[in-house]
């Protein structure tokens, strides 16, 4: 052994292990900083919770009979989509019934998609956000909506902050853009959205190791411009490094992601924003969760766990859990079995011959194989920004091109699933694929010229 | 930004995510490339190619933790760029002040170390890591992870510099009986 295989070895070690030294080093990660008095962090007890999961159990083992039976119907469209050369006169097919396409001679470079309106942002020196558009995209072209700009200050323990958050609200969504330095430039400030509110976004303050803090969150009033620290030093006390944070629409409960001082490793936690009880949902649970996601203002689901997936569901209002799914098998590319985890409510779990089911965390419960259908291993799944639907698709990957060969939907709340094979790809650079709305798949391509393939999925 | 967000338009094959990544965690990522390299250009180099592996690798990787997935290909990149700029006499940096300093763990050369597997190496430092005083832990890793210099170091654990060579000598003589009992020397 040499010096140099310790170097090497010693850049393989389990990233949680890393996070201290980085919060150490670099000024603009939440850091660990002094505080009085003890550790405030305020447990549920395990035991407690145990007692909760093992009640609740014999529930979940009932299950929902409803989704166990039910079918998901399967179509693979018989003619494929000719695929044109991208950037070509406007044009249109219809794919069945299902799905209508539109070929458009427009990019979509240089703007941002995924929410209500599409985006893009002029940024300053400092690289705060400057100005923002927004657009649509109807009837074939982008269309201008205007911009609200709401100006805040809030007086915190780390200075007064003032900035400014664009925004637009699209078919009762909102769409907004904020981002800038806290005031001493150590640290930074980003606007985000809160599922189901138009009136309101919550600013997430993250300070450095010359601040007084490491993470605060800041309710702003879109209208009025009023702000409301929702959680800051002392209600996330013992906390620190928080990365994720999500509010759920009746602003009573977050969820947030960050490691407890002293200590390695990224945890889970939720905050009572009433109570100011902030709980680690591991401890809680008694398991390792990989993943939490507020299904409404009223339930948490987690999904994870060590080599298998298990799932719960967290009723916030009684604080009652339920364990919904037990060590399951992950889905292995290799073995092409067990379940594939979409990121949602929803999972898939496919069997050794790719016979493949809808799997609902919530109730636990699974749909019948979906008849016809066979899973391809390398198919890929995208959720659309409700979660309601995922886009599915093959990419063949060619020369940096997605290629996409296969595309569909798999619609959760309709119980179906719609394919369609795409011929005539190889003669385009297809560099993109999203949701553009709930309904709305694009794929962005480069021919002769820049093209956009817009699939409306009924 | 947050990480999933820009996790999911690496997916969507969206280049906005290189943007996003960049304005993230490019200070991060510069910061260590240059602790290794002491050269700002073959520092943004390697930072260029840090973006470029990222998006050949997402999809089908999902990184659990993006900071820490951008962190280990920045310090791969940069160390190898050092080990060729050595081949060529060029490159200064952290490294070989590191590997002179870890040479007190373990020899220079000889030994058995064709047969030393570096995943059961790195195994074996985990362990070793995790005994260890958070204190002591985040500094070594600063110094050997990190690349950062004692100077650094000192100032980030506002400690002198002198105290923090006596815990990184303790530290590595700790490393150097461990490896011992652990049947790597």
């Amino acid at each position: 052994m040499t010096p140099d295989m310790l170097l090497d070895a010693l850049g393989g070690v389990d990233p949680a292990l890393l996070s201290g030294a980085r919060a150490r080093l670099m000024p603009g990660e939440p850091v660990p900083v002094k505080r009085r008095g003890g550790l405030r962090l305020r447990l549920l007890a395990a035991a407690a919770a145990a007692a909760v999961l093992l009640g609740a159990l014999a529930a979940a083992m009932a299950g929902n009979a409803e989704f166990r039976t039910a079918v998901f119907s399967f179509l693979h469209l018989s003619a494929p989509e000719q695929v044109p050369p991208a950037g070509e006169a406007p044009s249109g097919t219809q794919l069945g019934e299902a799905v209508q396409v539109q070929y458009l001679s427009l990019s979509l470079e240089g703007w941002r998609t995924g929410g209500p309106a599409l985006w893009q942002a002029e940024r300053d020196q400092d690289g705060t956000v400057a100005s923002v558009r927004f657009a649509a995209l109807e009837d074939g072209t982008l269309q201008h909506v205007p911009a609200e700009v709401t100006s805040f200050r809030f007086a915190g323990s780390g200075g007064t902050l003032t900035g400014r958050v664009f925004w637009c609200v699209r078919n009762g969504g909102l769409t907004a853009v904020g981002d800038g330095s806290l005031p001493d430039g150590g640290g930074r400030w980003e606007a985000q959205t809160i599922p189901g509110r138009s009136d309101a976004v919550v600013l997430l303050l993250r300070g450095g190791l010359l601040r007084s803090f490491d993470f605060q969150a800041v309710l702003l009033d879109l209208n009025s411009g009023k702000t409301r620290l929702l959680a800051g030093p002392q209600a996330l006390d013992g906390l620190t490094g928080v990365t994720e944070f999500a509010l759920t629409s009746d602003l009573r409960h977050a969820l947030l992601t960050g490691r407890i001082q002293g200590e390695t490793g990224r945890r889970l936690f939720l905050l009572d924003l009433e109570s100011g009880l902030l709980t680690s949902l591991e401890e809680a649970l008694g398991a390792s969760p990989d993943r939490a996601v507020f299904l409404d203002s009223g339930t948490l689901l987690l999904t994870g766990g060590e080599d298998t997936c298990s799932a719960w569901v967290w009723d916030l209002s009684s604080g009652a859990v339920e364990q919904t799914a037990t060590s399951l098998p992950r889905y292995d590319s290799a073995g092409s079995q067990g379940v594939l985890d979409l990121g949602g409510r929803y999972a898939l779990e496919m069997d050794s011959n790719g016979q493949t089911a809808v799997l609902d965390w919530k109730t636990g419960t699974q749909s019948a194989p979906v008849k016809g259908f066979t899973f391809v291993p390398g198919a890929r799944f995208l959720l659309s920004p409700s979660g309601d639907r995922a886009c599915c698709f093959l990419s063949g990957q060619k020369d940096s091109s997605l290629d996409v060969t296969q595309l569909g939907v798999l619609d959760f709340a309709a119980g179906r699933l719609v394919l369609f094979d795409r011929v005539g790809t190889e003669q385009n650079q297809e560099s993109s694929l999203g949701w553009l709305d709930d309904s709305r798949v694009f794929i962005s391509a480069q021919g002769a010229d820049s093209g956009l393939f817009l699939y409306t999925l009924r | 930004m947050e990480d999933s967000r820009i996790v999911a338009l690496y997916w969507e094959r969206n280049e906005d995510a290189i943007a996003e990544t960049d304005r993230k965690y490019g200070g991060y990522c510069r910061a260590i490339a240059m602790n290794i390299l002491s050269d700002r250009g073959d520092a943004e180099e390697c930072v260029n190619d840090t973006w470029l592996q990222t998006w050949n690798a997402i999809p089908p990787h999902r990184p659990a933790v993006l900071s820490a997935f951008l962190g280990a290909v920045t310090r791969r990149t940069s160390l190898d760029r050092w080990r060729r700029n050595t081949r060529k006499k060029r490159g200064g940096g952290q490294v070989p002040l590191a590997l002179e300093e870890l040479s007190q763990c373990v020899p220079a050369s000889g030994g058995p170390e064709e047969a030393v597997r570096l995943s059961e190496l790195t195994h074996a430092l985990e362990g070793f890591l995790k005994g260890l005083s958070s204190r002591d832990r985040d500094l070594f890793l600063c110094r050997y992870w990190y690349l950062a210099s004692i100077r650094e170091t000192a100032q980030a654990f506002r400690l002198p510099e002198n105290r923090v060579k006596v815990i990184l000598f303790r530290t590595r003589n700790k490393l150097k009986i461990y490896l011992e009992q652990e049947g790597f020397l």
